[in-house]
């Protein structure tokens, strides 16, 4: 009973997407502070926010694999 | 990211001189450059290879470097509206991962259904994260104002109708 009440390691945890889209926008956010510095090389500057977007969109999308947690010790 | 460590003395010798400019010390500038160009090269490779927790914190960690590395290359109305932000972000990526946490291992009576239950979670976190970092912001704005006017020899300017 209790076996088939807990939530499988497999399944999508709450708030998983709520999660990963903070991330993506949390470093896109950085990414973006430090390149519009103007500071930086060109190619820097247009290419890391977009390499930070196509994998932000993949993954605010669904199609990355969910976190994951570490393994908690044991008693 | 070893062969990176390869390139970095070439990158801060070679590469990021010719960004230099008329910089007072140009050495020290482009060694700034090249950790910076190393900051993001370092991110972007974990954001791509993240998959447990600690990754994620590793990558808030990074993010905050990054907002480290602008504060000390500008000053600039931007990048208050970018740390502004990341303050909303930050807050919304913490609370998702203490909810995940804490929901690891938890009881649950019918996993797989809670579709509607999980949609209405997530607009009321955006809607918490986003009232949190609004309140944060206006406390930094008011604390700022208190400062630009309590602080002798400077102007109180604008931000002393602020009520404090």
């Amino acid at each position: 009973m209790a076996a088939s009440s807990t939530i499988p390691s497999e399944a999508a945890l709450p708030a998983e997407r709520f999660f990963r889209t903070s991330l993506s926008l949390l470093i896109l956010t950085s990414t973006v502070a430090i390149v519009s510095t103007g500071k930086l090389d060109i190619v820097t500057t247009f290419a890391a926010p977009l390499i930070v977007l196509y994998k932000g969109f993949g993954a605010g999308t669904g199609a990355q694999p969910s976190f994951h947690t570490a393994p908690q010790p044991g008693p | 990211m070893i062969v990176y460590l390869a390139f970095f003395p070439l990158d801060a010798l070679i590469l990021s001189r010719f960004l230099v400019g008329n910089s007072s010390n140009p050495p020290l500038f482009a060694v700034l450059l090249a950790a910076v160009h190393f900051l993001l090269f370092v991110s972007i490779v974990r954001f791509y290879s993240a998959v447990t927790d600690r990754d994620a914190l590793f990558l808030s960690m990074l993010s905050f470097s990054g907002i480290l590395a602008a504060a000390v290359l500008t000053v600039d109305t931007t990048f208050l509206i970018l740390f502004f932000a990341f303050l909303l972000f930050g807050v919304s990526a913490f609370t998702g991962m203490e909810l995940r946490r804490g929901a690891l291992g938890a009881v649950s009576q019918t996993p797989h259904a809670h579709t509607e239950r999980d949609r209405r979670l997530n607009r009321a976190l955006g809607l918490s994260a986003l009232s949190v970092a609004a309140g944060s912001i206006v406390w930094v704005a008011c604390c700022f104002s208190s400062f630009r006017a309590s602080a002798p020899g400077t102007s109180a300017g604008p931000a002393s109708i602020l009520p404090l």
